[in-house]
């Protein structure tokens, strides 16, 4: 019998905890944690578990707050939260400081979560390699100046992947070797040029003020992070971040946004695998630094695309909008080819 | 009085001591003393010139006597005096004034003396002068007298008496006019005579001797008074006089100038304060207008006051009555937001024991199909039993499987483990339903008011309802007393005490205790809440009780929640107490009385 890989759940309610190991004990080495400090101690000593699922409302240590210190901890393991009523603050925490894989809803489904682990083990094995390299960077806020210095210096790095890929890649492409921009999609004229002048001429940046002018800005350009709106011209743009993500994960999203749902930001990161989460007005330090990191990422997922893999995302549910779908891939498939994916 | 006032006075005094300055500049010069100093000065210039007449007149024997030259003095005297009296103001500021005035009396003086010298001069000279007439007379008659005891004629005596008559013309003549020749002429005879004295008989002789005597007397004194005369008359004291004029003019001309220009600030200044006072009255006037305008105003407002009395009193009405709906609705939107949390907060706490229920349920559901397979292979078993042995070998497979799915089961654990998944299930379902339960003891929905309630049990469920805010956060220390039965309404008691417990969670930033007393003594049940949070300061701790006052963000609370509290413990007849300290804690007490007689007309409005 094979070895079975190892799932650690936490949570303050122990009824909890006797329900996820009775649901996935016959596929995997079930430990579980009644705290947070208790989860960390066993992921020192235990750096080959897969997934970690918490709650959020725990004593002493919120889940996002857990979820943050294990990724430096063990940032092959995948992070999974377990949320019922949970606020907004903690939620965009997970994101952000977490990179939380999935967030499932309190009281969940049985086939649901299976699936999800499952989904989760297979990419925590498959990027074990990989992961490491993710743990490199860094959570403490630079300064301004140096932001600058390092965004500088992760173009560099990012053109270096770019062209390690033009030769060692079976489709090699011209438009690789280009430095990719960034692209905004909000009407709100705000938030590129604050993004400009953060940037500072280093990286171009796109102005989409619609939807379809970003699915047309996709097709033209080389775009390596998006930051959107949730709503755009009045148009539901979650939806267009979802399918590009699943079309496109190499794509790194963050989302700036002065409209807040509990429900949006889930559905984000377990359809559309959001990298950043922020709100309006803008804080133009955490911009630069979530520009920095996202450009950092981008860069490794092209030195090793299966890292991609954890960014996988969920079939997305009710399409609200079928024939933005078929737009999208139509004009998606055109930057694929071009990416040489 | 106020520093304005001080200013404004203190500014109108000065106004007005400058003007008291001008006014005594300009009136420092009086033209009745000039007048006066004038006329003297003018006296004195005519009384001088008459003197000098008057002693010319002497000199001149016009006069019989030397009254004119000694009289004016006393006159002088008095105009001296008069003068140097009007005079010493001005002398004192005038140095040439003074060096005038100075040289004037010398002269004065100088004359003076003089003319005492001329008195006793003039008296020798004067008896003689009266006496040569007699004397010569005397001689003649003696000659004559003589020359008719001598029979003959004697020449010698005709030409002594005509030499006589003819020396007392001569002596007349030059008592009008000293001529030098005259003089000597006089001189010669006087000479012939003392010579020719021996040659008259002795009577003769005494009486020529008394003739000679008297007319060189005045032969030598008339120069000599003529000389003091003169030096009388050409004394400066007409060009003193002119002297003193003239400086006294110059310094009354300098006054005078003074006066003037003194005179046109005067006006100019005057002017200034009648072009203030003009303005101060055109505001006076511009205000009074004002005033009239206002007063007018008054009067219309005044008739028309009682009309708008009576509209203001019914808008008053109606915005108290539209007050009153919107106090009831924003009761109601706090009642909203309570309800609103304690949903939250029971959602919550119904969500977790639901969410493994329905997990291990889903679980135990997933294994029955086995669970049930294994019972059918059972109830085949019976006709296995019946069959031909070749077929007991099925049986016995049949066994096998069914011992090895067994086995299995007991091995995985499964069984142990479904019974504890059912076990936690129960267990989950009780907690829910005591979280109903709970819920249902806190509203009390199904009774307004209840009878003979356990206070101890209606905090229990208020701490129920607020697990959600106080977990993981929160040590909540319960030290429950005995206490009586009250009779009370559940539902507003309870959201006075989830109130406060909320609130003292609110006050403790990351973890902390939360005291629950109760104790009752002979009147009143006490429920003190009493946490170690950031307490309350003291500026605002009077306010809190007062509605819509909160520390909050603006949509973050109505700062309706203790007024509202204040107001159901008011109505249960009670009283709700404050205790605070910054960084140490605050702690409330509310009281209800244990016998009450609760307000209910004014409950319901509250609910």
């Amino acid at each position: 019998m094979n070895k079975k890989e190892k799932v650690l759940c936490v949570d303050d309610e122990i009824q909890i905890l006797i329900s996820l190991r009775a649901l996935l004990r016959s596929k995997y080495e079930i430990l579980i944690a009644t705290s947070g400090e208790e989860a960390l101690e066993i992921l020192r000593k235990e750096p080959s578990i897969r997934v970690l699922i918490s709650d959020q409302r725990m004593p002493k240590m919120l889940g996002a707050e857990l979820l943050r210190e294990a990724k430096k901890v063990a940032p092959g393991t995948m992070r999974l939260l377990l949320t019922g009523y949970s606020d907004l603050q903690s939620i965009i925490d997970s994101i952000n400081e977490g990179e939380v894989f999935r967030f499932i809803n309190k009281p969940w489904n049985n086939q649901e979560i299976r699936f999800i682990v499952d989904l989760a083990v297979n990419v925590a094995i498959e990027t074990e390699q990989a992961a490491g390299s993710m743990a490199d960077e860094s959570l403490t806020h630079p300064t301004q100046e140096e932001s600058f210095d390092l965004v500088q210096g992760q173009l560099d790095q990012q053109e270096t992947a770019a062209s390690t890929i033009a030769t060692s890649d079976h489709q090699p492409s011209k438009e690789a070797t280009r430095t990719a921009g960034i692209m905004v999609v909000d009407d709100d004229e705000g938030v590129a040029s604050t993004l400009m002048e953060i940037l500072n001429n280093t990286v171009p940046v796109y102005k989409a003020k619609t939807i379809n002018e970003a699915i047309d800005l996709l097709s033209n350009q080389q775009i390596s992070v998006i930051i959107s709106e949730t709503l755009v011209d009045s148009e539901d743009a979650t939806e267009f971040i979802k399918i590009l993500k699943q079309n496109y994960p190499s794509i790194i999203t963050i989302i700036l946004t002065q409209y807040h749902s509990a429900d949006t930001m889930i559905s984000l990161i377990n359809q559309g695998q959001i990298y950043r989460y922020s709100y309006k007005p803008i804080q133009k330090n955490q911009l630069s630094y979530y520009i920095r990191s996202a450009l950092t990422r981008h860069g490794t997922n092209l030195r090793k695309p299966e890292l991609l893999k954890r960014h996988q995302v969920e079939e997305i549910k009710d399409v609200k909008n079928p024939s933005l779908v078929g737009k999208l891939i139509g004009g998606l498939k055109s930057l694929r080819s071009k990416m040489g994916f | 009085m106020s520093l304005r006032s001080l200013t404004n006075l203190m500014l109108g005094l000065i106004m007005i001591g400058i003007l008291v300055f001008l006014y005594t500049k300009v009136q420092s010069l009086n033209v009745e003393d000039h007048y006066q100093i004038t006329d003297t000065l003018r006296q004195h210039s005519s009384l001088n010139f008459r003197w000098n007449e008057d002693v010319l007149k002497t000199k001149l024997s016009l006069s019989s006597n030397y009254d004119g030259v000694t009289s004016p003095l006393v006159t002088l005297r008095s105009l001296q005096t008069k003068l140097t009296d009007k005079l010493s103001n001005l002398i004192v500021e005038s140095a040439p004034l003074k060096a005038s005035v100075d040289s004037y009396n010398k002269s004065i003086e100088e004359k003076n003396k003089l003319i005492e010298q001329f008195k006793g001069q003039n008296a020798i000279f004067d008896n003689s002068l009266r006496y040569i007439s007699t004397a010569v007379d005397d001689l003649i008659t003696e000659v004559e007298v003589q020359s008719a005891n001598t029979t003959k004629s004697n020449p010698a005596f005709v030409a002594l008496k005509n030499t006589a008559q003819t020396l007392l013309r001569e002596l007349l003549e030059y008592n009008q006019v000293a001529q030098t020749d005259l003089a000597g002429s006089i001189n010669k005879r006087l000479i012939a005579f003392e010579n020719q004295k021996i040659l008259y008989p002795d009577i003769i002789s005494n009486k020529l001797d008394t003739v000679i005597r008297h007319a060189s007397v005045i032969l030598k004194r008339k120069p000599e008074i003529d000389a003091l005369l003169a030096t009388i008359v050409g004394l400066p004291i007409a060009s003193s006089i002119e002297n003193i004029e003239n400086t006294y003019t110059a310094v009354y001309d300098g006054r005078l100038r003074d006066k003037d220009f003194y005179f046109t600030i005067l006006i100019a200044y005057a002017s200034g304060l009648l072009f203030l006072i003009a303005l101060i009255g055109y505001r006076l006037r511009n205000s009074y207008r004002e005033l009239n305008v206002v007063n007018k105003q008054l009067t219309v407002a005044n008739e028309t006051l009682e009309d708008r009395v009576v509209q203001r009193t019914k808008e008053l009405s109606n915005a108290y009555n539209e007050l009153k709906q919107s106090q009831a609705q924003l009761i109601q939107s706090e009642k909203m937001a309570s309800l609103g949390q304690m949903v939250a907060g029971v959602a919550h706490e119904i969500n977790t024991p639901l969410a493994y229920c329905h997990s291990n349920i889903d679980l135990v559901k997933e294994q029955l199909p086995e669970i049930i397979g294994l019972f059918k292979e059972f109830a085949n078993f019976p006709s296995l039993l019946d069959a031909p042995t070749a077929e007991q070998q099925n049986l016995k497979e049949g066994i096998v499987t069914i011992q090895d799915a067994i086995l299995t089961f007991e091995r995985e654990g499964s069984f142990d483990e479904i019974n504890l998944l059912l076990e936690g299930s129960l267990s989950g379902l009780d907690q829910i339903s005591d979280m109903v339960k709970s819920l249902k003891d806190f509203s009390r929905l199904d009774q307004h008011k209840v009878e003979n309630f356990d206070l101890n049990r209606g905090l229990d469920s208020v701490l129920v309802i607020a697990n959600n805010v106080l977990k993981n956060k929160v040590e909540v220390i319960k030290e429950y007393g005995q206490l009586p039965k009250i009779s009370y309404s559940p539902s507003q008691l309870n959201q006075v005490f989830l109130n406060l417990i909320v609130n003292a969670s609110q006050a403790i930033e990351n973890s902390g205790i939360i005291r629950l007393r109760t104790l009752a003594d002979h009147h009143f049940v006490n429920v003190i809440v009493e946490d170690n949070g950031k307490g309350i300061p003291e500026d605002i701790l009077p306010r809190i009780f007062d509605p819509f006052f909160t520390t909050k963000e603006i949509g973050k609370g109505t700062g309706l929640g203790l007024s509202i509290a204040y107001k159901i413990v008011q109505q249960h007849g009670g009283k709700i107490t404050v205790h605070s300290e910054v960084n140490k804690g605050t702690q409330f007490t509310v009281s209800i009385p244990i016998s009450q007689r609760m307000d209910l007309q004014n409950l319901e409005v509250a609910a």
